[in-house]
């Protein structure tokens, strides 16, 4: 189908016990707004509301375009560009890539660089990706309130919604109007989608 | 577990066996027992598959006790993939079953005269070796079924698939797990060839009769335990992130840093890899009544494995994990879950390591035999193997042969091991142990992360030029005690950062063989080990050029990071100086 600029509004309702979708949803990455040159922590705390706490103890890994880093607050964001979390990872892979970890040595050393000092002022598209744990604390909270993404990457996510929803639970609006999950995707024609998650008691 | 059962296939025409005291090879376990076994009686030159080698199957130290995560098993020989040294492990119930039975372990030797396939029984009335013809050119599980039609549900199995039977180098020794399924491989290094060499199809371990081992120090012992299990659930990778998503819970981050070998390692990322992450696979097990935390043995606290079920909700496989995923899934191009699981199935069916089957399928696809992303013809590519094909004998073999046979340059291997789930552009550290590992290119050889922590072996600065190379070299002999100790190297990420987990480790052994072992013996065991498997590597005729990656690591550069291998070779040769 083809595309057109501007935004679909998804609304999904799910009962509350199935929040799968919140995990698997969150992989894909969701568009917010943040201020050019914010630091990693000041994205964290100010623009995705998270607590000190998280930040430092439970968030154990942060890539920057997939760039580890480890000191969260002098690493600032200049460009439009991707921010992935997650908690507490396995193998060397996890103990090289974990933030301030005592193994960074066997990350490449191009890979240690800091990014480049802020070029410009104003707002600036950063696109969030929860993984693992992460998703499942902080998924519902970012999606009761609502978040953007771009319409492929929705579809891809949506492809992997209907396997997982066999008991057929969720109900599905389109821009506010209720829609068969079979042809959701049919009927997306913009190039982003603002999807919003309400768990139902 | 004070005596060795060794059992002879080859001699006057018929097997024999006999038991002897473990003599000289007190106080080792696990992988330090199969390579002390390996280095002094296989001769380094002899033929993978000839009458000299052995296979020696060993519980840990801790094997056959209350302890927790004691469970893994050793397989140890002369590797027809490699022509080195080889231990490979794995969970399930064998070994605990052995070490009760008081084995430390069991060798098989010799060959027999004729091409028959035999199952051995051992319990604690003895040892029954018989011929079954029945059993020729069978898969694991049918293999385990007929077993337990025979001997009844109280058993374990240690069995080869048809890969085994042809003696292909990318076969397996498969271990049944709590259900009694043969879904727990030794996997690595062909060890299931040199089963298949010694004409033994199966081992079926019946420990009725037999009770847990008991510690010189009960209490102690229990104490100890308990605090194991402790530091083991409040860390948060083996208390939270293993528990929830399994191994596979790296693909999504793996991935975003670049670091996830796509395309046969032509690029760091894959755009499917969300539809085959941990996360996913976690919510497709539970939406079809799977399991998304198990253990594959008993008593393990971690319980990082799971069970998968097909879209009608009936059991396929055990949960694929990381490097199974990525070997047939974004190595190959395929981002379907069911059909990972059906390659994964196929597998240990056949009796196939699901990381050399991935990697050779991936250079498979790089000679044009089939279409990255294909997945239909990924299966029909393990089918060959299980039949036996000029083929599947062909990519049964590994990716290295596949390679040459079909005039591929990109081959991720060393020595003909193809490499696991981690690009070494895009994690150096892992590279040199690729490199360095007498085991060739193998992710858990240096998967044990304690030795920096606990300033055993000296600390290292791992912002220093040489910190990688200080790091693998700690890190491969930690592997190895853990290896020795019979445990899941999974316990590692505990040790690392607790240190009062790392000493109730010791505790453990210390408290239940009498000793007062300090992390400084600890890690000169690790050395030893490492040592023995190195001199043996070198008496085969292994040199320094060995210990390399292939060259267009250094010279290709990885996307996104556009990174190469930067590891000089002089910085390779000085990894194992102090040995």
């Amino acid at each position: 189908m083809e595309t057109k600029p501007g935004m679909n509004t998804v609304t999904i309702e799910m009962p509350e016990g199935d929040k799968g979708l919140f995990t698997v949803s969150s992989g894909y990455g969701f568009s917010v707004d943040a201020p050019a040159g914010a630091s990693i922590r000041e994205l964290l705390q100010k623009t995705l509301g998270l607590d000190a706490d998280y930040i430092d103890n439970h968030i154990q890994t942060i890539l920057h375009d997939g760039k580890p880093v480890d000191d969260i607050d002098n690493w600032k964001i200049a460009r439009a560009s991707t921010i992935a979390l997650s908690g507490a990872l396995p193998g060397l892979f996890g103990a090289a890539f974990r933030k301030g970890g005592e193994y960074a040595a066997l990350r490449p050393g191009e890979m240690q660089a800091e990014d480049a000092a802020p070029s410009k002022k104003g707002t600036i598209r950063i696109t969030v990706k929860l993984f693992n744990l992460t998703a499942r604390q902080l998924g519902p909270k970012l999606l009761e309130k609502g978040a953007r993404m771009p319409a492929e990457s929705f579809r891809s996510l949506w492809k992997n919604i209907l396997k997982l929803d066999t008991d057929r639970s969720l109900r599905v609006f389109l821009d506010g109007n209720k829609t068969d999950p079979e042809s959701l995707m049919e009927s997306i024609g913009s190039e982003q989608v603002h999807l919003f998650v309400h768990l139902l008691e | 577990m004070d005596k060795i059962l060794r059992i002879n296939m080859g001699p006057g025409g018929e097997p024999a066996y006999k038991t002897e005291p473990i003599g000289d090879f007190a106080g080792l376990g696990g992988r330090g027992l199969t390579s002390a076994i390996v280095s002094k009686e296989v001769p380094p030159t002899c033929h993978a598959l000839g009458e000299e080698n052995k296979l020696v199957i060993a519980p840990g130290l801790l094997g056959g006790t209350t302890g927790a995560m004691t469970g893994r098993v050793s397989v140890g020989c002369k590797s027809p993939l490699t022509g080195g040294i080889k231990e490979a492990n794995a969970g399930g119930q064998p070994a605990q079953m052995i070490a009760r039975l008081g084995y430390a372990a069991v060798v098989l030797e010799g060959k027999p005269a004729e091409d028959k396939s035999y199952k051995i029984r051992i319990s604690a009335d003895g040892v029954e070796i018989t011929s079954d013809p029945g059993l020729k050119m069978k898969g694991n599980y049918d293999v385990v079924d007929q077993m337990k039609q025979e001997y009844g549900d109280k058993i374990a199995c240690i069995s080869i698939g048809q890969a085994g039977e042809m003696k292909l180098s990318s076969a397996t020794v498969a271990f049944t797990n709590m259900e009694q399924r043969p879904a727990r491989h030794a996997a690595r290094g062909g060890i299931g060839a040199v089963m298949g060499s010694k004409g033994v199809k199966v081992i079926v371990i019946d420990d009725s009769g037999t009770s847990m081992r008991s510690a010189k120090d009960p209490e102690k012992f229990k104490t100890a335990n308990r605090a194991f299990v402790a530091g083991l659930k409040k860390h948060p990778v083996t208390g939270e992130g293993l528990p929830a998503y399994g191994t596979n819970v790296l693909t999504n981050v793996v991935n975003e840093a670049g670091g996830y070998p796509t395309f046969n390692f032509k690029t760091g990322r894959f755009a499917g890899a969300a539809s085959i992450s941990g996360e996913t696979q976690a919510e497709m097990m539970k939406s079809r009544g799977g399991q998304v935390t198990h253990g594959c043995h008993r008593g393990c606290v971690i319980r990082c494995s799971g069970i998968w079920h097909d879209k009608d909700g009936h059991y396929l496989t055990k949960q694929p994990e990381y490097e199974t995923v990525w070997a047939h899934g974004g190595n190959c191009g395929i981002d379907d879950l069911d059909v990972i699981a059906t390659l994964d199935r196929l597998d240990d069916d056949y009796g196939i390591d699901t990381i050399e089957m991935g990697a050779t399928i991936g250079v498979a696809m790089d000679a044009g035999l089939a279409e990255f992303g294909d997945g239909e013809a990924a299966i029909n590519l393990v089918k060959e193997v299980g039949k036996g094909t000029p083929l599947g004998r062909i990519l049964g073999s590994g990716a290295a042969v596949t390679g040459k046979v079909f005039g591929v340059e990109r081959v991720p291997v060393v020595k003909n091991q193809a490499m696991p789930a981690y690009d070494p552009r895009a994690v150096q550290g892992i590279g040199v142990t690729y490199a360095t590992s007498p085991m060739g290119a193998d992710h858990t050889a240096g998967y044990s992360v304690t030795a920096n922590l606990l300033g055993v072996g000296g600390t290292v600065d791992p912002l220093a030029p040489a910190g990688q190379i200080e790091l693998s070299r700690n890190l491969q002999y930690a592997t190895a005690v853990i290896d020795s100790v019979g445990m899941c190297l999974f316990v590692a990420f505990a040790t690392l950062d607790q240190p009062e987990t790392f000493q109730a480790m010791i505790d453990m052994v210390n408290s239940f063989h009498g000793l007062a072992l300090t992390a400084d013996d600890v890690v000169g065991l690790g050395k030893k080990v490492t040592k023995m498997e190195r001199d043996f590597n070198a008496r085969a005729g292994f040199t320094k050029n060995d210990d390399r990656l292939p060259d267009y690591f250094k010279k290709e550069a990885l996307e996104p990071h556009n990174v190469t291998f930067s590891v000089t070779d002089e910085e390779l040769d000085s990894v194992f100086q102090d040995l």
